[in-house]
């Protein structure tokens, strides 16, 4: 080996050295910026459009891909800034991602941000017209996790006029209807589930008219306790007292009749409190559910 | 009749020997096979892809595998295309050839046809590639065939650009311009899009929807999208974008042809 390819070996030698050091102090300087620094490496979807050149399912799926894989390191506060905005961008690249909507909401659930949530869900329904999954997804995290009944019944809703044969959807609309408060509605929708599970002997059919005998019970004790209440609040208001009796409710024509609790025995009452109340509990193996 | 005939004969003769010999030097060019070698590195990346996005691998092989297809063999157009003409001038073997009875017009369609046909044969390669990461990730369709049909029409596209631009300018004044054309085709989409709500006068307005219509819209020959959706392609819409394609092409062909009729060799 001659002198001068020695030497140039020696060069290089320290020149990669050099590189060496000068990677891993770019790497501690890296190490040093917060997590919000790195998450705003997104642009904006309008600029993402134009940046794509006619390929934005591809960086629709980068994004996605760098959004799945990089949740976890991001803490929390940080994420609850940015993570609408990145599956926002990427659903605004390919509109049609279903599977972004899906994960996106899932990831919004888990810190809590519904508003953000709601938005994001509401996008991905208003864009896949025929698609129920999501609303129901979306009706999920309302009515288990943000206890949000009023969205859950929308999104219920939704996913029931997209997909009216499926049972569970008509069980979680019932429901979401019966916390809302909306117990006339409920109760129409648990009457079909029952009508619909007539006769059926399979465990699944059981099960849903044990769950419509006890929801039917439920929300007829509700409408009747509810009409219950505001007629002996009227009496008490009118009056200053409270009725005695509720058949002193006909009587002043504060009520048409005073109806009967689902065994066909009268509500109990109580004059000192004017609290109305159903004369026993749902029995499961009891007369009136037919189990 | 038979003269007729007989000069329809040259003239496919012709073209169809400097097609050949534009497809032999093109296939030598280190830049072919290099842009071929990165492509067909990313397409069997996105097979790697496609298992970091948890449950969506057979849409990331298909938009990452059109994406790669699309943006390489544009960019084969575009480094391959633009010296065709050009090289023959500068290195003067374009008078072996114009000594000869061979139409001006008939060089251009001949090393436009031979382009062509390189950038075809890139794109049946990266096609065979892309099929193969499907089968292995089992979601195969055919409609990958219908989507290659529009990147070459795009090809057809950005060739005639590239020959138009390589006949009346440098290579390098030549690749610039052809990637321009490719980056404004692929960003007029936007105008409407993005820009349009973001102007509020209405002579503004007006000039942003005028520009948008001048301009050419490759986007418009792309179905990518409707097939990483399974979703099917409006009627109507296949004979309308290859009549739009071909027109640009005879556009472009004639134009280059009438300046390289015009340009002085000697």
């Amino acid at each position: 080996m001659s002198l001068r390819h020695a030497l140039a070996l020696i060069l290089l030698a320290a020149l990669l050295v050099t590189a060496g050091s000068l990677h891993s102090s770019l790497a501690d300087i890296r190490a040093g910026y917060s997590d919000e620094f790195r998450s705003y490496y997104i642009p904006s979807s309008g600029y993402m459009k134009v940046a794509s050149l006619g390929q934005r399912n591809f960086w629709a799926d980068l994004i996605f891909v760098w959004a799945v894989q990089y949740f976890d390191r991001y803490g929390e506060e940080v994420r609850g800034a940015n993570l609408l905005r990145t599956f926002d961008t990427l659903t605004d690249l390919d509109p049609r991602f279903f599977e972004a909507y899906i994960f996106g909401c899932l990831f919004l659930s888990l810190d809590q941000e519904w508003d953000a949530l709601y938005r994001l869900a509401d996008k991905g329904i208003a864009l896949n017209s025929k698609n129920w999954l999501l609303p129901w997804e979306a009706g999920t995290y309302a009515f288990f996790q943000a206890k949000d009944y009023e969205q859950a019944a929308r999104y219920f809703q939704i996913a029931h006029d997209r997909n009216p044969g499926e049972i569970l959807i008509k069980d979680m609309l019932a429901n979401s209807l019966k916390y809302r408060g909306d117990y006339g509605r409920s109760l129409d929708f648990w009457t079909k589930i029952r009508d619909q599970f007539e006769g059926d002997d399979s465990p699944r059919g059981r099960f849903f008219r044990l769950a419509a005998d006890r929801n039917i019970f439920d929300l007829r004790v509700k409408i009747d306790l509810r009409r219950l209440e505001a007629a002996v609040a009227a009496f008490s208001k009118e009056r200053g007292t409270l009725p005695q009796r509720l058949s002193d409710l006909v009587r002043d024509g504060f009520l048409p009749g005073v109806p009967m609790d689902p065994y066909g025995e009268p509500y109990l009452y109580d004059p000192s409190s004017g609290e109305v109340r159903c004369s026993k509990p749902f029995n499961f193996r009891g007369a009136y559910g037919q189990w | 009749m038979i003269p007729t005939r007989e000069s329809a004969r040259l003239f496919r003769s012709q073209v169809w020997a400097i097609a050949r010999n534009t497809f032999r030097e093109s296939v030598r060019s280190r830049v072919f096979y290099i842009l071929l070698a990165f492509a067909v590195g990313l397409l069997g990346f996105s097979y790697v892809l496609g298992f970091l996005a948890v449950g969506i691998v057979r849409k990331v092989v298909l938009d990452v595998g059109l994406a790669t297809i699309s943006y390489f063999t544009a960019l084969t157009a575009i480094f391959v295309g633009i010296g065709l003409v050009y090289q023959e001038i500068e290195k003067k073997t374009i008078y072996n050839i114009l000594s000869k009875p061979v139409d001006r017009g008939r060089f251009i369609l001949g090393r436009y046809a031979g382009l062509l046909l390189v950038l075809l044969v890139n794109l049946a390669a990266m096609v065979a590639v892309l099929s193969l990461v499907l089968v292995l990730v089992g979601g195969f369709t055919p409609r990958i065939f219908a989507a290659a049909y529009f990147t070459a029409l795009e090809l057809m596209v950005l060739t005639a650009v590239a020959i138009f631009f390589s006949s009346v300018a440098s290579p390098v004044v030549s690749a610039l311009c052809t990637a321009a054309f490719y980056v404004i085709g692929h960003t007029s989409t936007a105008l409407p899009e993005v820009l349009l709500p973001q102007v509020e006068s209405i002579l503004g307005r007006k000039f942003v929807v005028l520009l948008y219509h001048v301009l050419p819209d490759l986007n418009m020959l792309s179905i990518t999208n409707l097939v990483a959706h399974d979703l099917p392609v409006a009627p109507g819409f296949t004979p309308r974008a290859t009549l739009y394609t071909l027109l640009f092409v005879v556009i472009l062909l004639s134009a280059s042809a009438l300046s390289f009729r015009r340009r002085d060799l000697l």
